[in-house]
C-alpha cells in the first residue's frame, strides 16, 4: 500500500514535471540535431548549429544588446523603485493610496498595450525608435516590480533601526545609503535579477519600439519567420541557459544570504 | 557625560487621545531613573520627546538646562536604546559601535578605538567581527548599550531593554545596567512596565499613570508610602480596605473598620485632603502580616487560611478574618509557617506599617 502510493506520487511528479519541461528539452535536444530539420529522428550530436549561431554577427550583436537592456533598464527600475518604495513606507504622503495604485497598475496592463502606448508617445514628441526606447519600455514594465517586491520588505522594524541611526547622527541620505539599503540588499537584489529575466525574455515592446538594433527575442523572432531549423533551436537554448544562470545566481545570493538570519530567529 | 533633565508642563496630544497632560519632573545629573506605569501610560511617549522623535503639544524640555525645542534625536546630547535593540543587522558588532563616532566626524581608528574600549566594558570585546544574528539576545542587548554609549551621551535613554529577555537574564542585565551607569556616570532614564526591576535599579521611581506622574521617589519610600491609591497598587500586592476616619488628634488617628475601631499613629495618614467622617482606603503589604506577638503589634484577631501556595521565598496566603468573613485579604508568610488551608490562625500586624490612602 506504502509502496504503491510512493509510486503513484513519483508519477505524478514525473508527468507534471515532463508537462513544464518537455518543450525545453525538445528544443534543447534538438538544438545537438546533425540534420537541417529539429524533427524526429535525432541524429547527432553536433555542435554545429551553435557555431552557426555565435558566427552569425546579427545574433551575436542582438544577444548582446539584450543583456546591455536587460541589465541598464533593469538597474533603472531598481533604482527608481526602491525611491518610491521608500517614500512610501518612510513619508506620510498626501494621496498616498491612489499614488501607491498609480505606481503598480502597469503590472495588470498587457505588454501590447504598454508597448503600442509608447510607441504612439515617441512618435507624438518625436523620439526615434532604438535600444534606449527598448530600455525605456522595459523600464515602465519593471519598475512597478521592482517597486512591490521592495515595498513588502519594508517593515516596522526597520524603522526602528533608521531611527537608531539617526538618532546617533546620521543624516538622511546617510540614513538611506548606509543603513536601509544595505538592510534591504537580498530584496534589492532578488528585485534586479527577477527584472533581467523579464527583460531578457520581453518580446512584444522590444518588438514595437526597436528598428535597426534589435534585442535577441526580436533577432529570433524574425529568424522563426524564415522557416525552423537547428539553428533557432540552438540560439533558444542559449537563451534558456542564460535565464537559468541568472535564476540560480539569484538563488545562489538571496538564499545562501537569507539562510542563516532565518534559522536563528 | 552627564546632565540634569527638567520636563516642563509637557502636554502630549495625540488627535482626541490626551497622552501626557501636564507632566513637571526633575531628574538630576547621573541618576538612574525609571518610569514606570502600565502600557499605555505615556512613559514611552516621554521618553520619545525627550529623544526629539515626538514634538510635544505644549511645554519644554530642558537637558542640562538648555531647550532644545525643534533640534532633531541627532543634535540632542542623548541616544536611544531601543527595546528591539535596532543593531543594524548588516553590519559587525565592532562597525554597530563605531557607527555613531563615525557619524559625528571622529576618524577610524579613534572610532574603533573607542568601540573596542565598550566592548571589553560589556563583556563582548571577543565577538567585535560577528554579526548581530550570531549573538544571543542578551549579548544583542550589550552591543545595543556600547552603541548608544559610544556617541558619549548627556543622557542615555532606554526604552524597555530588558523586555525581550528571560526572567533570570533581565536580572543579571538590571545589575550590569546599573554598574554600568555607576561607571560612566550618564543620566540613564529607562522605561518599564516591571515594578520588580524599576525597584531593583531605580534611584528615582516616576509612577505614571494616564498621562500624569502619579508619585516619584526612591523605591522604598514609593512602595512603603506610596502618594496614591494607583502607586500603592502598582508597586506590588496590598490589601484595601475601605474605613472612615472617625477622628484624629496630634499624634493619632481613629478609623471604624470592618475589623472594629482602629487605633494608629498620624504618620500612616499618606493624604492631607482627609477631614473626619470622609471615606478612605486601609492599606496593608501582604508581607507585613505577623503570626507571632509583638509590642506595638495591632491584632486582627483569629482568622481562617482558605488556601496556601508555595512562591518559592514565601507562601501566599488567603485569609478571611472573623470580624469581617466575606472579604479575603493576602498575606505572605515566611517558607516554614508550616500555614496550610484551612487553618484557623491568629494573625497581627505592626501599627506602623498601615497606611491610609484617600480614595
Amino acid at each position: 500500500m506504502h509502496r504503491l502510493r510512493t509510486i503513484g506520487v513519483a508519477g505524478y511528479l514525473l508527468l507534471l514535471y515532463g508537462f513544464i519541461f518537455l518543450p525545453v528539452v525538445t528544443l534543447v535536444l534538438f538544438s545537438f540535431q546533425e540534420g537541417r530539420f529539429p524533427i524526429p529522428p535525432f541524429n547527432g550530436p553536433s555542435l554545429k548549429w551553435y557555431q552557426a549561431v555565435f558566427s552569425d554577427n546579427k545574433l551575436t550583436s542582438a544577444l548582446f544588446n539584450s543583456l546591455m537592456v536587460a541589465l541598464i533598464s533593469s538597474l533603472v527600475s531598481c533604482l527608481l523603485g526602491f525611491l518610491a518604495a521608500y517614500g512610501f513606507a518612510r513619508y506620510r504622503l498626501p494621496g498616498a493610496a491612489p499614488i501607491k495604485a498609480a505606481i503598480t497598475a502597469p503590472l495588470t496592463v498587457s505588454y501590447l498595450i504598454i508597448g503600442f502606448g509608447l510607441l504612439v508617445t515617441f512618435n507624438m514628441i518625436g523620439v526615434s525608435r532604438s535600444l534606449l526606447t527598448v530600455g525605456i519600455g522595459h523600464v515602465v514594465i519593471n519598475t512597478p516590480l521592482c517597486f512591490a517586491i521592495i515595498y513588502a520588505s519594508m517593515g516596522d522594524h526597520q524603522l526602528n533601526i533608521e531611527r537608531a541611526a539617526r538618532d546617533l547622527g546620521a543624516n538622511d541620505w546617510q540614513v538611506m545609503l548606509r543603513v536601509t539599503a544595505p538592510m534591504l540588499l537580498p530584496s534589492i537584489i532578488a528585485a534586479y535579477f527577477l527584472s533581467v529575466t523579464f527583460s531578457w525574455d520581453e518580446f512584444i515592446i522590444a518588438f514595437l519600439l526597436s528598428r535597426f538594433d534589435v534585442t535577441l527575442p526580436v533577432e529570433i523572432w524574425s529568424l522563426l519567420r524564415s522557416g525552423l531549423n537547428p539553428k533557432t533551436n540552438a540560439v533558444g537554448s542559449v537563451v534558456f541557459l542564460i535565464s537559468v544562470v541568472i535564476v540560480l545566481l539569484l538563488e545562489f545570493i538571496i538564499f545562501r544570504r537569507g539562510a542563516p538570519r532565518d534559522r536563528k530567529s | 557625560m552627564t546632565a540634569r533633565v527638567e520636563f516642563k508642563q509637557i502636554k502630549k496630544r495625540f488627535d482626541d487621545f490626551v497622552a501626557l497632560d501636564e507632566i513637571n519632573l526633575d531628574i538630576e545629573a547621573g541618576d538612574y531613573a525609571v518610569l514606570l506605569g502600565p502600557s499605555g501610560c505615556g512613559k514611552t511617549t516621554l521618553l520619545m520627546i525627550l529623544a526629539g522623535f515626538i514634538p510635544p503639544t505644549a511645554g519644554d524640555v530642558l537637558i542640562g538646562g538648555q531647550s532644545y525645542q525643534h533640534v532633531p534625536p541627532s543634535k540632542r546630547p542623548t541616544t536611544t536604546m531601543f527595546q528591539d535593540y535596532a543593531l543594524f543587522p548588516h553590519m559587525t558588532v565592532a562597525a554597530n559601535v563605531m557607527f555613531g563616532p563615525r557619524m559625528r566626524g571622529i576618524s577610524r581608528r579613534h572610532a574603533a578605538n573607542r568601540a573596542m574600549d565598550l566592548l571589553e566594558m560589556v563583556n563582548l570585546a571577543g565577538s567585535h567581527r560577528k554579526k548581530p544574528h550570531e549573538l544571543s539576545g542578551g549579548q544583542r542587548q550589550r552591543v545595543a548599550l556600547a552603541r548608544a554609549l559610544a556617541v558619549e551621551p548627556d543622557v542615555l535613554l532606554l526604552d524597555e531593554p530588558l523586555g525581550a529577555l528571560d526572567l533570570k537574564l533581565r536580572r543579571q542585565m538590571q545589575d550590569e545596567l546599573k554598574a554600568i551607569q555607576r561607571k560612566v556616570g550618564t543620566t540613564f532614564i529607562h522605561v518599564t512596565h516591571d515594578q520588580e526591576e524599576a525597584m531593583a535599579i531605580a534611584d528615582k521611581i516616576v509612577v505614571m499613570n494616564h498621562g500624569r506622574i502619579e508619585d516619584s521617589g526612591s523605591a522604598d519610600r514609593v512602595y512603603l508610602r506610596p502618594a496614591t491609591r494607583f502607586t500603592a497598587e502598582f508597586m506590588g500586592e496590598i490589601n484595601l480596605i475601605p474605613v472612615k476616619l472617625s477622628s484624629q488628634n496630634g499624634s493619632s488617628i481613629c478609623l471604624q473598620s470592618p475589623f472594629g475601631v482602629l487605633e494608629l499613629p498620624s504618620s500612616a495618614l499618606l493624604t492631607d485632603t482627609l477631614r473626619q467622617g470622609d471615606t478612605a482606603q486601609l492599606g496593608i503589604r501582604p508581607e507585613h502580616f505577623r503570626l507571632t506577638d509583638r509590642t506595638n503589634a495591632l491584632s486582627l484577631g483569629i482568622a481562617t487560611v482558605k488556601s496556601a501556595a508555595f512562591f518559592g521565598a514565601y507562601v501566599r496566603a488567603l485569609l478571611s478574618l472573623e470580624a469581617d468573613p466575606d472579604r479575603l485579604l493576602i498575606a505572605h508568610f515566611p517558607q516554614d509557617s508550616g500555614i496550610s488551608e484551612g487553618q484557623r490562625i491568629s494573625i497581627e500586624i505592626y501599627r506602623t506599617s498601615i497606611i491610609v490612602l484617600s480614595n
